[in-house]
């Protein structure tokens, strides 16, 4: 099995992690870990005995160069380049598994689809923990349904660790303030429509050690995957809420309300600024300045949530599939990154050992065997369980809606 | 009297609708870096008060062309950043023209004094801080001390709030930079006898305001009014002087989130290749705030100064307080843009007036005649109380403060 990993940030290292560890992945495996930065990724080559290589994406030749021979790529560089190194693979003849296009991309690759099943290939796209074990979560409520009328998608982040840093930054703090300022899209009444950024703000009550909290619209792939993926079951509701730790969010929501979310320069003194970068660039600085001594031991979770609602039989039915992260005990990653960085290399070895056999570029919900996929998961310290809820008195949720709804 | 007035922002707009507002204020000359802000303050002014403000382009930093355009003026209220002020000065040594600013966040006020022997032997005045506080507050300090032997200490306390409305993410009452500079440096305080330097927001404690601010906790800052008094009531025996501020939990929890991550920070850094500093990406994302046609203006400052001394032999507390709230002659206006910006104006017109005759560089505590001030301030709705606090019977303080706390044998 040839695989070859770009980028060795955060989420390539974890993939390599998982690859690596004979007991979870066993067989035999040829691995090159790429980055533009080289001594980034001979430092983690090194450190498990794969190979590395420089390799920059945005040039077409070196990425051809460095992947040709591949039997699955895997992308885990920043998603602008997720297009070019699809249409790479396609030239190189390799299947092709990426973390998301958080949206806009995403719609973007789902045009390379015939190019990649006349060759034969697959590409599964958006395949962390959401994008990603969201989609096959959905995939497995969708399949115990005949008819599919909503797939929603929420995902919380709690933060335990006992801190005195005043900002932590779970992921890319790029996508973060992204996620506070783009537009977000959900599926209304069949069609892909715009909502205000922030909007859709809802209570929602999640397993422990979350528990209850506020959720809002963030652009994000799922609505335009579930919408596609669904779309012959009947599906006209998707969307995708998010809820991060609540002093987390005011901060950043606080600071994108000001303006620092924004890359439309403004003049300082004469010279144009771009506040986002000024922003990042601050942050990093004291991110690197923190002293984290006197903190506690990481201690995050994240709780992925799909909800799908359609028929069976005749009957209503509202499916919910869950999954609930912690910090690694065994190689001490935040949930945060565990639950992204750990699925690409569970669906690169489904793949080689046949067990992805649609073709084309798809959604992880299209393509992926639930419960093979769900097993791997627990090995990794991520149970997956599901909740279905079925009207007794009848045949659907109309009269309970109704009990419901009605103002207290 | 024909006044320049340096400095058009939040604290400029207050003393130009002060200034025009005045009978004896003739021309004003209101000089910005931004010609469209001085343009907009001007022509605030001179619809409601006829034309007397005009607008011109001024870069402070441009010496000549500074006193240039001073010369001739009876004097210069300097409202722009207190980095300035020695600069500004200067050129009103050069043009002969008499000098006020607002504050110098005690380490220029330091500097600022060292030019008293050039002004008085120039026969010209600098007032140095003669905005809220320090300004209205060193005056209070003075009503005090007039009425004292000897004094033993003088403490000054500042509590804000803010009840009005916006749309906006964030909203102050007086330069971030300022108040970022507050927020850093370490506060000097006048404690037994010396200047010391302690630790950033030390000292906290509850202090009682009066309503609508009730209690607010509050900590040592550096201020300038700790640059002059102590100097000042030296011979009446003065030994300690500190300055404490109070914000909302909101507020502070927003600076010290900006002053931790470093938005706060003056010092240059390198964003892909531009080199600026953040504090002025704060500021401008600030003013890029969409204006909110429905905003409220609702907000409060209390200043309470504290003098404690003696009487004939006894001991008596002065407590000087007022609540500085938005005013009915100027809805636009902040009540803390009103006093700050609002002294400097009033305290020129007493100037003109003939009411303030010092030369050289005199704080405010050292030449305002306080009852004339207070009456202006008066005429603004600042209204100052004072609160004469003794023991009847007995001069047996430590014993009195005792019975206040709830545990009173605890040391």
């Amino acid at each position: 099995m040839r695989l070859v990993i770009l980028g060795a940030g955060i989420q390539g290292s974890i993939v390599l992690t998982d690859l690596c560890d004979p007991i979870l992945s066993p067989g035999e495996k040829d691995i090159t870990i790429c980055d533009y930065n080289f001594p980034k990724a001979k430092k983690m080559a090194d450190k498990f005995g794969v190979k590395a290589a420089m390799c920059d994406v945005t040039n077409h030749d070196l990425l051809i160069e460095s992947i040709s021979g591949a039997d699955v790529v895997l992308n885990c560089v920043q998603y602008n380049w997720n297009v070019e190194i699809m249409r790479a693979c396609l030239e190189v003849k390799a299947h092709y598994i990426d973390l998301g296009g958080l949206f806009h991309v995403t719609r973007k690759q789902f045009e390379l689809h015939d190019e990649f099943v006349k060759a034969g290939l697959t590409a599964v796209l958006g395949m962390g923990s959401t994008p990603g074990t969201m989609n096959v979560m959905a995939g497995y409520a969708a399949s115990r349904l005949d008819t599919v009328a909503e797939a929603h998608a929420t995902c919380a982040c709690g933060d335990f660790t006992k801190t005195n840093a005043v900002i932590g930054i779970p992921y890319s703090l790029l996508t973060v303030m992204e996620e506070h300022t783009l537009e977000p899209f959900i599926l209304k009444g069949g069609k892909l429509i715009a909502v205000p950024s922030g909007s859709g703000q809802e209570v929602i009550d999640f397993p422990q050690p979350i528990g209850p909290a506020t959720a809002f619209y963030c652009i994000h792939s799922e609505p335009a995957q579930f919408a596609r993926s669904f779309k012959d079951k009947g599906i006209k509701e998707a969307s995708f809420k998010l809820s991060l730790p609540e002093e987390f969010e005011e901060r950043i929501r606080f600071l994108a309300d000001l303006g620092f979310a924004t890359e439309t320069r403004v003049i300082v003194d004469g010279v144009a600024v771009n506040p986002l970068k000024t922003l990042v660039t601050v942050v990093n600085q004291y991110l690197d300045q923190y002293d984290g001594s006197q903190d506690g031991e990481l201690n995050d979770c994240d709780v992925l949530r799909a909800v799908v609602r359609g028929e069976k039989d005749g009957v209503e039915k509202e499916i919910m599939v869950e999954s609930v992260i912690r910090t690694s005990t065994k190689w001490g990653f935040m949930a945060g990154a565990l639950d992204t960085g750990v699925p690409p290399s569970i669906v690169a070895q489904m793949i080689y050992n046949g067990l992805v056999t649609a073709r084309g570029a798809l959604s992880p919900e299209q393509c992926i065997p639930p419960i093979p996929y769900f097993k791997e998961l627990e090995k990794r310290e991520m149970p997956v369980y599901v909740v279905e809820k079925s009207p007794l008195s009848s045949n659907d949720f109309t009269s309970l809606n109704i009990v419901m709804n009605r103002s207290k | 009297m024909r006044a320049v007035l340096l400095g058009a922002g939040l604290q400029g707009i207050a003393t130009a609708l002060d200034l025009a507002w005045s009978k004896d204020v003739t021309e004003v000359l209101l000089g910005d870096m931004d010609i469209k802000r001085a343009e907009y303050v001007a022509e605030l002014c001179n619809k409601k008060y006829g034309k007397k403000v005009t607008a011109v382009k001024c870069d402070i930093k441009n010496s000549a062309a500074l006193v240039a355009m001073i010369k001739g003026y009876d004097v210069v209220i300097n409202d722009v950043n207190y980095y300035f002020n020695c600069h500004v000065m200067e050129a009103c040594l050069k043009a002969q023209v008499n000098y006020l600013d607002i504050g110098g966040l005690y380490v220029e006020t330091k500097k600022q004094m060292e030019y008293d022997q050039q002004f008085k032997a120039a026969g010209l005045l600098a007032i140095p801080g003669i905005g809220g506080t320090p300004g209205v507050t060193n005056v209070c300090a003075a009503w005090a001390a007039e009425r004292l032997d000897t004094i033993e200490e003088i403490n000054f306390y500042c509590g804000c709030d803010d009840w009005g409305k916006t749309s906006k993410a964030f909203a102050v009452t007086y330069a971030i930079d300022t108040i970022m500079d507050e927020f850093h440096m370490e506060p000097i305080q006048f404690l037994n006898n010396e200047y010391v330097k302690l630790p950033v927001h030390s000292g906290a404690s509850d202090v009682q305001y009066t309503q609508p601010i009730g209690t607010q906790n509050s900590y040592y800052i550096m201020h300038s009014e700790i640059a002059t008094i102590p100097e000042v009531y030296k011979d009446k025996g003065i030994k300690n002087c500190t300055f404490k501020i109070g914000f909302t939990e909101q507020m502070f929890n927003t600076l010290k989130l900006f002053s931790d991550i470093g938005l706060g920070g003056k010092d240059e850094i390198d964003v892909s290749g531009t080199k600026v500093s953040p504090i002025k990406v704060l500021k401008k994302l600030m003013e890029l705030q969409p204006e909110d046609p429905n905003e409220t203006i609702n907000d409060c400052d209390v200043i309470l100064t504290e003098v404690k001394g003696k009487k004939d032999g006894k001991q008596v507390v002065y407590k000087l307080e007022a609540a500085c709230r938005p005013v009915k002659e100027w809805p636009e206006l902040m009540g803390a843009q009103v006093y700050i910006g609002g002294a400097p104006s009033w305290t020129a017109q007493m100037l003109g007036r003939g009411l303030i005759t010092g030369k050289g560089v005199l704080p405010p505590e050292v030449c305002i005649p306080p009852e004339e001030f207070f009456r202006e301030a008066a005429k603004r709705e600042i209204y100052i109380t004072a609160t004469k606090d003794e023991v009847l019977g007995t001069d047996d303080w430590e014993a009195v403060m005792r019975k206040k706390k709830v545990n009173q044998w605890e040391a």
